[in-house]
């Protein structure tokens, strides 16, 4: 009897971790070319942006190149941001609890301590929604996607219903001097 | 016929009639007279500031001293609720607090949005001014996609529809929302917090308690119903058994805490002190009556000290009676010298303490001198402490010259015989005495002696001048954080004589912050006027707006939007300060502005201070315009007081050479004074090794060095080296020492750092004042 019950709790668990194996959308370190949409619903068109980002570590560089260059970086302890490439980083967000989800998110560690988490119709897709409310007050649901080994998709939906949509194409998962140089907040 | 040839019934009953004045008196001061116990160690300081400053700041410290905070944690948000209604219910059964668990509801980003919006183009950041200023079209897109294409700002998509240049989100980015870690539900004000459990973080919820206490300042039996209470909570429902975890901060717990402490040193450290002084009077004496005696004036001298707080004082701090035990050391000698001399002596029947009159006197005078000058130093906990103990020395005083004469025959029945260790050590006297250093070893010993001590540190800091409780400290950083509303203590105080100026002052500073921030002189900082630019400020951000619609700056931006180019005049409003007053992010900001006299005051808070005499030198230059740090302040008077004790003890030396001039010549007089004067360096020499600095509170203690040195130094040069006095010495000494070197172990370091330096001292000042017996007239 005790052992059909550990059977049943083992097969029970197993599911469980298979359910929530977040392993694949994990990135340690890589580097890749991403594409943005931002959807307002009082706006016809979508403001549309692309560029070059690179994750080390829970710390991404995100570097938009058009239409207008701007580098973002996404650190434990803020978000910065500069519009010239010799100029210093500005401080846009010290907000621990939202740079260090964004930050996540956006390297792929999905943790069930953050999110309410739903497997989509779509195998490839989970439906997130922030656990805590100072990050809901930001985005009320992600859609995250990994539509094969190197490319995925994020969808951010705010409280007016605004969407952003976000398209990571890794490139490489090896790091260049430089590329460990830009993730560092050096000014 | 002068007083002392008074009989001894005469002087017993002059005793008694001036007791029954000081009881008439006291019994008077106790009825129609204020008077409180202050644990607030910080108000031992009082710190010279012009007269608004100290309106200001009196109402900020006494805002302070009233708010009590109380966190309820628990992993569910109902059982955080539950637990924190019993924690209200059972804090407002104690009179004198509000207690607050029901809210109005938050400011949230919608409503302060639409707030500022009627408010066209006033908001503006510096930045963005700042590149319409440039009027380059390139980079004002530049910017405005940035901001359009941000992670992370909920701003961009709540102002859009309105303002589509982006100039209200670009302001709002700029600010840092007080307390918005705090939400509203339900009407409790409930902060999300993390706890670890193994390797990843669990959410848990902190229900907001807020108790306010209803007086002015904070009473402290209040403060110690609430942290009893706060006890009781916590004991009621254990983290284990039930989960919930709870953190206060407040005046009230450190002050029940301090107040706590310094009551268990007092009962213990005094117990100790007045134990082991008795069991050495009956060691020597061999006699109950001579303890009943030393008992009897020692608590006569603590109803004078008592007496003369009550009567020049309205509040004592609590430390000042951790410091009273002293006095227990200092009052017994007077008892010891007449023992002696009743025990040992042959004494004159009639008036039995004649032949150490003078002495006593002299000893009274000398004393009283050393701590008189305590009386005009700038902290009231000295003047204190002085009071308390130039009051009790005489009541100890009177009751041994005016009261002894007539326990004499029941004390003295024949001359004892000295004890013979006494004996042995009066022989050990003599042979250093033969043995002393020469003048000028002693000279060359004194002038390394002092140039080491102006080479070490001293610390001012009054926080290192006490120990809050380590718990207390933790529970406090923790609310900081789950609150996160860690501003430090000192703030910038800007004033005006309307609303508008004051904001416009603060403006003004805007630059000048900036600088400050960027050399790390602190990290952050919250001021009304970053919320709220003064009309001169809103009306300048809208013309530059207006131009740069005219110059087409935003027409780019308008392209991809696909907005209109209309170009329009709009009538442009300007937000008052009243209307703002009302707004949802003002109720945010209520303790940072005080009106008074018709006078308007901005606070603005700091946060991680590093260098705070950068700030003040920076903010000197501006008018209205204070950096009130009272930490800062009150190290900067000690410093200055460290610096005028030199002037002191020069002042008690001088005073005490002048007395022995008159009776020994000059001389002599410069003998007797430099033998204090040397144990005192050697005590603070020895102090600064062992504590690594020094603090006011180890210069303090030279002072007592001084007193009681020269008191011992008094009987060697009326008396000489007789056994007698040895013995005398060697009692006084011991007594001092059991008050002084108990008071080493105490948890307040000020107080530790005091009762270690006046320890070495007396045992330098025991082993040198033999020194003054070849002053004697009588010798050796």
């Amino acid at each position: 009897m005790l052992n059909k019950l550990a059977l049943v709790l083992l097969f029970f668990l197993s599911t469980q971790a298979a359910a929530n194996d977040f392993t694949r959308f994990k990135v340690a370190q890589g580097k890749g070319q991403f594409s943005q949409a931002k959807h307002f619903t009082f706006l016809k068109r979508a403001i549309k942006s692309q560029g070059n980002f690179v994750i080390h570590d829970q710390h991404v560089y995100w570097h938009t190149l058009s239409p207008v260059r701007s580098e973002m970086l996404l650190l434990p302890n803020g978000i910065y941001r500069r519009l010239e490439p010799k100029k210093a980083y500005e401080i846009l967000t010290q907000d621990k609890q939202i740079n260090s989800l964004l930050a996540k998110l956006l390297s792929g560690d999905i943790n069930e301590s953050d999110w309410s988490i739903t497997a989509s119709n779509d195998e490839h897709c989970y439906n997130l929604i922030p656990k805590l409310e100072d990050v809901a007050a930001l985005f009320t649901n992600v859609n995250l996607c990994a539509l094969d080994e190197s490319q995925r998709s994020i969808v951010l939906t705010d409280q007016q219903n605004n969407k952003t949509e976000i398209m990571m194409v890794f490139t490489s998962k090896e790091l260049t001097k430089n590329d460990m140089d830009v993730v560092k907040l050096t000014h | 016929m002068t007083w002392m040839s008074l009989n001894s019934r005469t002087k017993l009953l002059l005793w008694g009639l001036q007791l029954l004045i000081l009881l008439v008196g006291l019994s008077y001061l106790w009825l129609f007279k204020p008077f409180a116990i202050v644990a607030d160690i910080n108000q031992i300081f009082t710190v010279e500031q012009s007269e608004d400053v100290r309106l200001v700041n009196d109402k900020v410290e006494q805002q302070q001293l009233r708010q009590h905070v109380m966190l309820v944690g628990h992993k569910k948000r109902s059982n955080a609720i539950k637990y924190a209604e019993q924690a209200a219910l059972a804090l407002s059964d104690i009179n004198g607090i509000e207690v607050n668990i029901h809210f109005g509801a938050l400011p949230e980003l919608q409503s302060v949005v639409k707030d500022y919006l009627p408010y066209k183009y006033a908001f503006l950041s510096e930045k963005y001014k700042h590149l319409l200023q440039n009027k380059t079209a390139g980079a004002v897109f530049n910017y405005q996609f940035s901001l359009l294409n941000e992670m992370g700002s909920p701003w961009v998509a709540a102002t859009l529809p309105s303002d589509p240049n982006l100039g209200l989100a670009d302001f709002f980015n700029q600010q840092n929302v007080p307390s918005m870690k705090l939400k509203n539900y339900q009407g409790y004000l409930i902060a999300q917090g993390e706890i670890k459990n193994g390797s990843s973080d669990d959410a848990i919820y902190y229900v907001l308690i807020n108790f306010v206490s209803a007086n002015t300042g904070l009473d402290l039996n209040i403060a110690k119903d609430i942290a009893t209470k706060v006890n009781d909570i916590k004991k009621q429902s254990s983290e284990e058994k039930s989960g919930v975890n709870y953190f206060v901060t407040g005046a009230a717990f450190f002050t029940a805490d301090a107040s706590m402490t310094a009551q268990n040193e007092m009962t213990v450290f005094g117990s100790i002190s007045i134990i082991a002084t008795l069991l050495l009077i009956v060691v020597i004496y061999r006699s109950a009556l001579s303890v009943f005696c030393t008992l009897f004036v020692i608590s006569i001298s603590m109803l004078y000290g008592y007496s003369a707080l009550r009567l020049f004082f309205t509040e004592v701090n609590i430390l000042t009676l951790v410091f009273a035990v002293t006095l227990i050391g200092i009052a017994a000698d007077y008892s010891f010298h007449a023992l002696s001399e009743l025990r040992f002596s042959k004494v004159d029947r009639f008036n039995p303490l004649r032949s150490i009159r003078a002495s006593l006197l002299l000893g009274f005078i000398t004393t009283t001198v050393g701590y008189l000058i305590l009386v005009f130093t700038p902290l009231v906990l000295f003047k204190q402490i002085a009071v308390f103990t130039m009051a009790g020395l005489l009541g100890a005083l009177l009751t041994v010259l005016l009261v002894y004469p007539s326990i004499a025959s029941f004390i003295v029945k024949k001359p004892s015989a000295i004890p013979h260790f006494v004996i042995q050590l009066n022989n050990w006297q003599q042979v250093i005495l033969k043995k002393r250093l020469n003048y000028w070893w002693q000279s060359c010993f004194l002038v390394i002696a002092i140039a080491a001590l102006s080479m070490i540190n001293n610390v001012d800091d009054p926080r290192t001048f006490y120990k809050s409780s380590a718990s207390l400290v933790t529970q406090q950083q923790k609310i900081s954080e789950i609150l996160n509303a860690q501003w430090d203590s000192p703030y910038i105080l800007v004033a005006g004589d309307s609303s508008q100026q004051t904001l416009e002052r603060s403006e003004q500073l805007a630059e000048d912050l900036k600088q400050l921030q960027q050399n790390n002189a602190f990290t952050k900082y919250s001021s009304i006027s970053q919320w709220l630019p003064s009309i001169a400020m809103q009306k300048k951000s809208q013309a530059l707006m207006l131009q740069a619609e005219n110059d087409g700056l935003f027409n780019q931006l308008k392209t991809l939007l696909e907005l209109p180019y209309t170009r329009n005049n709009p009538k442009l409003t300007q937000l008052d300060f009243p209307t703002w007053q009302k707004s949802q992010i003002a109720h945010l900001f209520t303790d940072q502005w005080v009106e008074i006299n018709s006078r308007y005051y901005s606070i603005i808070k700091l946060q991680g201070i590093n260098d705070p005499k950068m700030l003040e030198r920076t903010l000197n230059n501006y008018k209205d315009v204070v950096f009130v740090d009272k930490v800062l302040a009150v190290s900067e008077q000690v410093g200055l007081f460290r610096h005028h004790l030199i002037l002191i003890y020069g002042l008690a030396l001088g005073a005490a050479m002048l007395v022995f001039w008159l009776r020994y010549g000059l001389l002599n007089a410069f003998i007797a004074v430099s033998r204090p004067a040397i144990a005192m360096v050697i005590a603070l020499v020895i102090s600064a090794w062992f504590f690594d600095s020094l603090s006011v509170f180890n210069y303090v203690a030279g002072i007592l060095i001084l007193a009681l040195g020269l008191d011992y130094c008094v009987f060697y040069a009326e008396h000489g080296l007789c056994e007698k006095i040895t013995l005398t010495t060697l009692i006084s000494a011991l007594s001092s020492l059991f008050v002084f070197a108990i008071l080493i172990f105490s948890s307040t370091p000020a107080v530790s750092q005091f009762g270690f330096t006046v320890f070495i001292g007396v045992v330098m000042v025991f082993i040198m004042a033999p020194r003054l017996t070849l002053v004697s007239k009588r010798n050796i």
